[in-house]
């Protein structure tokens, strides 16, 4: 299958300077993202997840560093670019939708006027005319009304403000948009909605997306693939329709699994996963997770794990599968 | 239940905000003529999404806002209008509230101690060394050891699940029969959640307390909920027992808020439905969810639907579902 | 409930005997003081206070004439060993005038800085926090003291009490400059009202005033202190502002005295420097070093303000020699 990557994260190291000294946040990452797949990342706040997507977009905040790897979206290093060249290659090649749309969009302009600002940054020969047709276009995709063009943001409700923030997004037909939580801060009727909308977009106009989330039923439902992040490390990345015996899950994601109560009647089992995530001036000897591992083994402190790459899926685990699934129980 | 009487019980209750809009003030009803019971020992579970006004009503319970009508009657009282400080004190003493941002819930300044310690002397009475173990003891019993560690700790040292603990933890040092719990996990880590739910969970049975769980989330409502109660603009749409209420949803709301929930199958596509808030302005006619609602009749948008039963303690406020099955005889109850 | 519960999880009895000594972690406003003393800003704005201090403290020891002997020596010396900082027009040793005054103006500028803050705290507090019709009140008051001119004001009243000492300048300065701080610390209080941790002592039977105090307050204390340092800048210059017009008992000894005299003698014309130029550099000196502390702690309680780190040069230079070179 020669698919044609569109996003390559190779090596990548992300640390904050703190007066403690460099913390890591993304520590060694490395995957692809291929041409109309989404990826899905999944973890808990602190795991690194939205310092993953921002480094991606070379949007990392101050006092965040990239220590280490290379980031290569469309076949360009981000990372290499000049800043006016990285100014276009944003929004025309990439783009992002961030979690809160409040903070996106300009209380003060029109809905209107924020397609303007940005066809106008990147197509300065645009005709208002081409402009209003275009956004109006977005609108319907991203189904809004195209009479909303003349709305305040604080107009809109939320759903609607994130739908204005994702046709803005997707105005100049990016290859890759990089969506972090983009929905958590809505109701689930809303979300789901939204979701589905996405989905569909994505189908109609094709692009790739990194969808960054803390919801692991979320992110199975709407990504081709599901990487899992536990303290800056990408543990596992497994495609979302393969679903075996569970056991080819990393031991934190079955942890994550287990402790979301269930819809269906019967399954009323939940149990949290022990202790909390690792300080990163404190990290755990060989892999991170293992003390709050339930399989782990005495090798599991000792050595950092290896990535165990199969057909479906990878994992950064010491244990073998049947390891994995409680079988040969070792403590 | 049973026949004793409930421990909390609310009739009708409305409550009433002014709010300023571009045309000057208005009314708007967050919670519209709203009626349950809940015993001692049990959990309602309160579902519902943004401006449903679920947390409006958790907090009347202990009375930071006051009904404008209907009435409210906990531990055998008639709190609805209380005003007195003293009968206010008397009442908190009995129902306590666990909020949701554990990093706004304890004060930065002070550690946990200094957090449990006056409550623990003031309501229980200990002083010198037992007051020490005292605290400690509720830090361990919230899981958090050993308590007297915990004990001098500042909430900016703790995760946020740690300090969800402890604010647990304080609500209990009151000695409290009743806990208000307004979305306790939602802002935690998932692998945080399932424990303190487990925790709620064996608190209840341990100090026989009863809960009035807020949610939005389902799957937590029905796990944690012994009955559930769904509420959309400040209204009651569909009450019963929990796994009834989540396995068989009569409503459509209930329905459309089932199959919205992650997890829950991403098959049903394309029916994007009118996704506005709910009208809570004072004077709205008929069900808040006919603008959104599939099975909207003309009906719904003039007449309000009465909660009605369609099975044994299993109630529903809808014209579709109550009003076109014929067969099953329409009783209209007084909500309960 | 009081005893023991069904156990949910291990009984505190199953420890060993193990915690005689658990650290106590320092209370934070201490932290941040510790934090404010480590910014450049603020040390230095602490070293020169306190050597003001210091002089203040030690004034009868540092002085090498008497100060109530007036006008016995000769006048307008330079400095020299004799007269350290010279003499005044009338025969006065500026030195000693300068130790006593530096005692008089920095106590006048502490006394105005704790009226004029315990003010502004209780009403500020008190009406933000509460509410209602006390806020209206207060707020009121506060409106009406914001629009009258401070300085006519002051001017105004002093003049009215006779020969006006320190106390009835302390007194005047403080009763007049609390409406700004106070306005602030309303607004600042009025956030923490609604505040779950606030609410969650109001559910624990806890009484507004207790909530208050117990609760709030410590919350506010880097404002709090921002004020204090701030009214004694205030009160130091008030002071020196209306001595220097002359308004009240112009005998004892303060910097604003000082420059009212060196004014009134000429000074200037007479290329008498040294006359002036104690009380006035020690004025703009201490205003300095209180303005300094004051930036030092916005940056500590301000995390707006905190700057980003940089990575360390070698680690810097590792990387780029590892992958040639990496964004920044």
């Amino acid at each position: 299958m020669a698919r044609r990557p569109v996003v390559e994260v190779e090596h990548l190291s992300v640390g904050y300077m703190t007066p403690r000294g460099l913390a890591t946040a993304v520590d060694d990452v490395s995957f692809t993202i291929y041409e109309n797949e989404i990826v899905g990342v999944v973890g808990e706040s602190g795991c690194g997840k939205s310092t993953l997507a921002n480094a991606v977009m070379r949007l990392l905040g101050p006092g965040a560093y990239v220590t280490g790897g290379r980031i290569r979206v469309d076949g360009q290093d981000v990372y290499r670019m000049q800043p006016e060249a990285l100014r276009q290659f944003r929004w025309t090649t990439m783009s992002m939708v961030f979690q809160s749309a409040m903070n996106v969009l300009n209380p003060v302009k029109t809905v209107a006027s924020h397609f303007e600002d940005t066809f106008l940054a990147h197509v300065p020969n645009m005709s208002k005319r081409e402009i209003a047709d275009r956004a109006a276009e977005l609108l319907r995709l991203v189904r809004i009304d195209p009479s909303r063009l003349r709305s305040y943001p604080h107009e809109l409700s939320g759903g609607m403000r994130q739908r204005v923030v994702i046709a803005i997004a997707i105005a100049l037909s990016p290859r890759f948009v990089i969506m972090d939580e983009p929905t958590t801060a809505l109701d689930v009727v809303v979300q789901r909605s939204i979701l589905e909308s996405i989905m569909e977009l994505q189908g109609q106009i094709g692009f790739s997306v990194l969808f960054i989330s803390h919801d692991i039923n979320l992110v199975t439902a709407i990504s081709n693939r599901v990487g899992v992040m536990y303290a800056g490390r990408l543990v596992e990345l497994s495609e979302a329709a393969f679903d075996a015996s569970g056991g080819f899950h990393h031991p934190y994601t079955q942890g994550l699994l287990r402790a979301i109560p269930k819809l269906a009647v019967g399954e009323d089992e939940i149990e949290g996963i022990p202790g909390s995530p690792p300080s990163p001036f404190d990290m755990p000897s060989g892999c991170s997770f293992h003390p709050r591992c339930p399989y782990r083994k005495p090798e599991c402190s000792m050595r950092k794990p290896p990535l165990v790459v199969a057909e479906n899926y990878q994992v950064e685990c010491h244990l073998t599968p049947a390891e994995r699934r409680g079988e040969l129980h070792v403590h | 239940m049973s026949t004793e009487q409930p421990f909390v019980r609310a009739r009708d209750l409305v409550i009433r905000f002014r709010v300023k809009t571009d045309h000057g003030s208005r009314w708007i009803t967050p919670v519209d003529g709203v009626s349950f019971d809940v015993s001692a020992g049990e959990v309602l579970a309160l579902v519902g999404e943004s401006g449903s006004g679920k947390s409006t009503l958790g907090r009347t319970l202990v009375r930071l806002n006051e009904p404008t009508s209907g009435s409210l009657q906990i531990g055998g009282r008639d709190v609805t209008h209380t005003r007195r400080s003293r009968d206010l004190k008397e009442l908190r003493r009995q129902v306590q509230m666990v909020f949701q941002d554990p990093f706004g819930s304890l004060n930065p300044v002070r550690s946990i101690g200094q957090h449990l310690r006056p409550l623990v002397r003031k309501h229980q009475g200990f002083t010198g060394q037992a007051l020490e173990d005292k605290v400690a003891e509720l830090l361990e019993i919230v899981g958090l050891q050993p308590g007297v560690e915990a004990a001098v700790k500042y909430p900016h040292e703790m995760s946020g699940g740690q300090r969800q603990r402890v604010a647990i933890a304080r609500a209990l040092a009151v000695n409290p029969t009743f806990i208000v719990a307004d979305e306790p996990i939602s802002m935690l880590d998932v692998s945080i959640r399932a424990d303190i739910l487990k925790l709620l969970n064996r608190l209840k049975d341990a100090f026989h307390l009863g809960y009035l769980y807020i949610t939005h989330d389902l799957a937590s409502a029905r796990y944690f909920g012994d009955r559930l109660m769904v509420l959309y603009g400040g209204q009651v749409m569909e009450t019963g027992d929990a796994d009834a209420v989540v396995g068989a949803p009569k409503h459509p709301y209930t329905q459309l808020l089932l199959s919205a929930t992650a997890g829950h199958g991403f098959t049903r596509k394309g029916d994007v439905l009118n996704i506005d808030a709910p009208n809570l302005f004072e004077g709205r006619k008929g069900c808040p969810f006919a603008h959104r609602c599939p099975l909207v009749m003309d009906v719904c948008r003039d007449v309000r639907p009465p909660l009605t039963a369609v099975d044994k303690g299993h109630q529903v406020a809808c014209h579709a579902v109550t009003g076109a099955s014929v067969h099953t005889p329409v009783v209209e109850t007084s909500p309960s | 409930m009081s005893d023991q519960p069904q156990a949910p999880v291990q009984p505190a009895a199953s420890q060993p005997a193990l915690p005689q000594k658990i650290r106590r972690p320092r209370p934070q406003w201490l932290q941040t003081l510790a934090r404010v003393f480590r910014e450049p800003k603020a040390l230095i704005g602490f070293i020169i206070l306190a050597l003001f201090i210091l002089i203040a403290i030690f004034a009868p020891l540092l002085a090498t004439h008497d100060p109530m002997q007036e006008g016995a020596l000769p006048p307008l010396q330079p400095p020299s060993k004799q007269f350290l900082f010279g003499t005044t027009g009338y025969g006065d040793d500026v030195f000693t005038q300068w130790v006593y005054a530096t005692r008089t103006s920095l106590s006048i500028g502490f006394q105005v800085a704790v009226i004029a803050t315990a003010l502004s705290v209780i009403l500020g507090v008190y009406s933000g926090f509460k509410g209602g019709k006390v806020d209206a009140v207060v707020n009121w008051v506060t409106q009406v003291m914001l629009v009258l001119p401070g300085y006519p004001l002051i001017i105004m009243i002093s003049s009215y009490i006779p020969n006006a000492g320190s106390e009835a300048i302390v007194w005047v300065l403080g009763l007049t400059s609390w409406p700004g701080a106070a306005r602030m610390k309303r607004a600042q209080a009025m956030t923490y009202r609604t505040r779950d941790f606030v609410l969650a002592a109001k559910l624990g039977g806890f009484s507004d005033f207790r909530n208050m105090l117990a609760e709030v307050f410590p919350n506010m204390m880097s404002l709090v202190f921002n004020t204090f340092i701030s009214m004694i800048s205030w009160g130091i210059f008030g002071e020196a502002f209306l001595r220097f017009l002359g308004i009240g008992s112009t005998h004892t000894p303060s910097w604003g005295n000082m420059l009212n005299q060196a004014q009134n003698g000429n000074a200037l014309m007479q290329g008498a420097w040294w006359w002036f130029i104690p009380p006035g550099l020690s004025i703009t000196l201490v205003i300095l070093s209180l303005t300094l502390i004051n930036y030092g702690i916005d940056e500590v309680s301000n995390p707006r303000l905190q700057k980003p780190l940089k990575l360390p040069k070698a680690l810097r230079r590792k990387l780029q020699a590892a992958a040639g070179e990496e964004g920044m």
